[in-house]
């Protein structure tokens, strides 16, 4: 036994274990790129007995394979499951509902990720990806058949490709394909392959019909129609599937019989094949001593039943069945990495989808490790004479000077029957084989590489080739009509939700790539690109179904979109443009709009650096870019703190402060209000535009003057006092130490006496605390500024919508009434409507906040106005009954303007005039002072009424 | 425009919906169903993710997109 002897490792796979183990001591990712049926998976289990220590996560594409790699172990002679417990199996699909916080607690030091080509699947690549990035450190080890996921559409993507950036991308140590293992011998030296195409019938009628739709008289048609009869009446003597079957299936013999994906149900479903086949098969065989089953990833416990009766030659009931055919039906579980012992063949009913897929199908027949040598010596009691006559029952070709080992390689050789002509495949296996072996034999004596091939000719017997090939050339020539072509451009639009086909898409059903595909559906569209006029009735309908006439959302330079994103935001006010909006205007939604706007901000979200040039010109115009945090713009974010603010009366809220509605605490709360406001202090500089809105509502920022409580400040005001025996401070007085003015000091306290002059009730307990130390209140009516006093006007009007504050409203924030308030802000407005100089700039800031001076001659204006605009008064009297005649001018203005109605179906009034000025410019992006400024300046004087 | 905010609860593959993604979100105490197209944004929202809904309709046509947001640290 070899150091690699608990696995029993071929030489292939001891020499890319070698591989692997030497470049992860450089490296954190390693790929190997080795054929199906190859025994990849024994590479990955070697590393894991290697490394016991480690905690180990093997990820696969089925459970089926976790089952096969489960019975791997069960099955060897020298190992336990105890040897694999540091190893987790899942599958790929198993990731897609966990949280980041499970995907974070995974144990993993080495990730093995199977059939890492499917990596390119966006949801499966993006959650290996999170737990790539949960988990620093880790090593990687992928394996796969093939690198490339869905080749030749337009997800084709390859996932070690070395120009790219994918996670395999130069990664790849070892690479071992079906050739090396035939040269090695690891697969089988002999294949016997057996295709027959089962559409021929339904192929011809189909032809037939679209023969009818030509010139009967056309030279065309002619030539057709005698190649037509002439397939009719070959068809009735080519040779049918139950004879193919009859000689090529052993009647105890073990088979695969691959379906196609995508089924339509009563015509290729899996349900549908079985009962043909058993038609075939009972044909030449008792019904009895024909056992199928089945095995698709949806039947869960029921398919793993299925599976294991398979494997161990047991029907359901558990008798043995061994002396019976035995077809097991499936779609993919057995493509990749499932290992069903000592099968005879497979049967190929899917059509050609890509060479992957046809491989790793061909691959389960090559598959070693069988019960050959039990069969092999059961041929070898046989006289050659035996031997040759077995062949000749088989239709297998043996050379008449063929010896008796080669005569029994045949016999025991895997049958491939193919129902869809993929003969070209098997083909191009052949060729490269012998290619390989030329080359192997070239490097002349120094090449240790023993060629275990018995012969490099493969036994292919292509029944029917010459009437697929004659069906297929009538197809290619016989002109679809157009609206052939478009139903299959449908159907491709059904299943891939746009039209983006590659120009070399061939298909037989319309949205699977087949390289031998009838219909060239990428050249078609490729066409009508070019041919048809977009505002056709032709172009319409293909517009209607995704169709891209101009190649424009690939050579509009980047400011021919940005100017289509300011259009938008113009009329919308946002740019939260949906990702399906199309526009051919900029702003209105057009399903067939050539300008995908939605798509393009979608990506500039994630590509523009929010930093730059280009990021800074779409935030100008309302970009929000996507990072986790700022998803909320800054406005949503500050109305919450405003509710916040306006039931606790303050805004020092916890950190960990939680809220749905931004008052009540929720500990699953979406919104995160007390960490947005801890980075707000440190982020906005108070001065600022922000700064001063969230200091408006009691925002405290991070400063030493304002974490001081009460008390501290206090007891550097009675240090003041000590030393300069009054507190008269200067309110630019900053310090340190309480008494000595520093010109960078921490402390301002000139400025905190200032507002204990004003907020603190000279009678309340702090308030004679302060007299006690010298403080001089005074009135605060005379001590506050105008603009004070006009900030709290303003106040007053964001809350209520109009300046109609009551005489005797007190206050101490601005909006609510307070009967101890000193702020008497009714007496203020009062005294302002009394005594405002008309032409002064005080009455013009006081009409930007809905000052009415003349109640009678507003209320004139107001009712004029309506009769003018239509508004029914009486329905809306609450607002109009109050507004002043500016701000209904204005908004009326806006309105107009922008094609707004002004009033509701029902008579109301539009909603932005219940809306205080804060709530239009974070709903509308309106500023109202910016529209009043610019009517004032139409003014001479500016209105005042 | 409307912004709704949520938080996944389950995430997962729609049957017979090609390139499509399916969330189960609890909003305002209620789960609802929502299917999207598979894109950049959509197969990076996990479970527990939270996220905001943008409906719109412009032109008469509703409009849905979903984004996360939060740090999964928080």
């Amino acid at each position: 036994m070899n150091k690699y002897g608990f696995l029993e490792l071929y030489d292939h796979n001891v020499r890319s274990v070698r591989k692997i183990k030497e470049a992860f001591k450089t490296q954190d990712v390693v790929g190997i790129v080795h054929a199906t049926g190859t025994g990849k998976s024994y590479n990955a289990l070697e590393i894991a007995l290697e490394n016991k220590d480690k905690k180990i996560l093997y990820v696969t594409p089925l459970n089926s394979i976790i089952e096969h790699i489960e019975s791997i172990i069960e099955n060897s002679p020298y190992l336990t499951r105890d040897d694999f417990r540091h190893v987790q199996f899942k599958t790929y699909h198993n990731f897609i509902n966990l949280s980041y916080e499970e995907i974070k607690n995974i144990p993993c030091d080495i990730l093995v990720l199977d059939e890492f080509h499917h990596l390119g699947a966006p949801i499966w690549g993006a959650r290996i990806n999170t737990l790539i990035e949960t988990h620093p450190g880790i090593k990687i080890l992928g394996m796969s058949a093939y690198t490339i996921r869905d080749r030749g559409t337009i997800y084709e993507r390859d996932m070690a490709n070395p120009d790219g950036n994918e996670l395999f991308s130069n990664k790849i140590v070892s690479r071992y394909d079906l050739c090396d293992a035939m040269i090695d011998g690891v697969l089988p030296r002999k294949t016997i392959y057996r295709s027959a195409y089962i559409n021929l019938k339904d192929t011809l009628e189909s032809l037939e019909i679209r023969l009818e739709k030509l010139k009967n008289n056309s030279k065309d048609y002619q030539e057709y129609l005698k190649i037509i009869e002439s397939i009719k009446k070959r068809i009735h003597e080519a040779p049918s599937i139950p004879i193919l079957l009859e000689k090529n299936i052993k009647p105890n013999g073990k088979y695969i019989y691959f379906c196609p994906p995508g089924a339509l149900e009563n015509t290729n479903d899996i349900e549908t094949i079985k009962k043909q086949a058993y038609e075939w098969f009972t044909s030449f065989l008792p019904k009895d001593d024909i056992i199928f089953y089945t095995s698709t990833s949806s039947m869960s416990d029921h398919g793993k039943q299925m599976r294991e009766a398979f494997y161990h030659d047991e029907d359901l009931d558990g008798n043995d069945v061994s002396n019976k055919l035995r077809v097991m039906f499936a779609i993919n579980q057995y493509n990749e990495g499932i290992h069903a012992p000592n099968i005879d063949g497979v049967i190929l009913g899917r059509y050609t989808s890509s060479d992957i897929v046809y491989f790793e199908q061909l691959g389960r027949a090559l598959t070693v490790r069988g019960n050959t040598k039990e069969e092999y010596e059961k041929l070898s009691r046989l006289s050659i004479q035996e031997l040759k006559e077995l062949c000749f029952q088989k239709d297998i070709k043996i050379k008449e000077d063929a010896s008796k080992e080669e005569i029994i390689e045949y016999l025991v050789a895997p049958v491939i029957i193919d129902l869809v002509c993929n003969f070209e495949y098997i083909k191009e296996l052949e060729y490269n084989l012998q290619n390989r072996i030329k080359g192997v034999s070239e490097k002349g004596p120094g090449n240790k590489r023993e060629i275990q091939l018995l012969d490099v000719s493969f036994d292919i017997d292509i029944l029917n080739q010459d009437l697929y090939e004659m069906l297929r050339y009538l197809s290619e020539r016989l002109t679809r009509t157009w609206d052939e072509w478009f139903k299959y451009a449908e159907i491709y639009y059904e299943h891939h939700h746009n039209l983006e086909i590659l120009i070399k898409f061939k298909t037989n059903d319309g949205y699977t790539y087949d390289e031998n595909g009838l219909i060239n559906l990428g050249r078609w569209i490729f066409d009508q690109r070019r041919k048809i006029d977009p505002e056709s009735e032709r172009g319409q309908r293909l517009q209607a179904i995704g169709m891209r006439f101009q190649n424009k959302i690939n050579r509009m330079p980047w400011d021919e979109w940005f100017k289509y994103a300011e259009i938008y935001y113009e009329h919308h006010r946002n740019l939260e443009v949906p990702t399906k909006f199309k526009t051919n205007d900029g702003y209105t939604y057009d399903k067939n709009g050539l300008i995908n706007l939605g798509t393009w901000i979608f990506t500039q979200k994630r590509r523009t650096d929010p930093e730059s040039e280009r990021g800074q010109r779409l935030q100008a115009i309302g970009m929000r870019f996507q990072n986790k945090r700022n998803i909320m713009s800054w406005d949503d974010w500050y109305k919450y703190a405003e509710i916040y603010y306006e039931h606790h009366h303050n805004l020092e809220v916890p950190a960990k402060f939680k809220t749905n509605d931004g008052y009540t605490y929720d500990e699953n709360g979406l919104i995160n209000l007390g960490r947005w406001l801890f980075e707000q202090k440190s982020k906005i500089d108070p001065e600022s535009e922000r700064g001063q809105r969230l200091q408006a509502i009691g925002m405290r920022f991070q400063n030493k003057i304002n974490i001081m409580s009460w008390e501290e400040w206090f007891k550097y005001a009675e240090i003041y006092f000590e030393h300069h025996h009054n507190l008269e401070v200067p309110t630019r007085f900053k310090t340190n130490d309480g008494y000595t003015h520093d010109e960078n000091g921490f402390i301002k306290l000139g400025v905190w006496l200032h507002n204990q002059r004003i907020y603190v009730n000279p009678e309340s307990e702090r308030g004679q605390k302060l007299q006690a130390i010298g403080m001089r209140f005074q009135n605060k009516r005379n001590v506050m500024s105008w603009e004070e006093w006009y900030n709290y006007a303003k106040i007053y009007f964001e809350h209520h919508n109009n300046l109609e504050v009551p005489t005797k409203f007190k206050t101490s924030d601005g909006y609510t009434h307070d009967e101890n308030g000193l702020i008497n802000l009714g007496c203020w407005i009062s005294d302002q409507r009394r005594r405002t100089n008309p032409n002064s700039e005080e009455r013009i800031m006081l009409n930007k906040i809905g000052m009415v001076w003349n109640i009678s001659e507003n209320a004139r204006l107001v009712k004029e106005t309506c009769f003018l605009y239509n508004i029914p008064y009486d329905i809306n009297k609450d607002i109009l009954a109050h507004i002043s005649f500016l701000i209904l001018k204005v908004k009326l203005q806006y309105l107009q303007a922008n094609n707004i109605n002004i009033t509701n179906p029902d008579g109301t009034l539009h909603e932005i005039f219940t809306m205080n000025n804060q709530e239009i410019l974070s709903k509308y992006n309106l500023d109202m002072d910016e529209l009043i400024n610019a009517e004032l300046a139409n003014e001479v004087q500016g209105r005042s009424i | 425009m409307e912004k709704i905010y949520g938080k996944i609860l389950e995430v997962f593959l729609p049957n017979n919906k090609m390139d499509s993604i399916g969330f189960k979100i609890l909003i305002d105490n209620e789960v609802k169903e929502f299917i999207f197209d598979i894109n950049e944004e959509t197969v990076n929202i996990l479970k527990d993710d939270k996220v905001m809904i943008i409906k719109q309709i412009i032109d008469n046509k509703e409009f849905i997109d979903i984004f996360k947001y939060e740090a999964e640290d928080e």
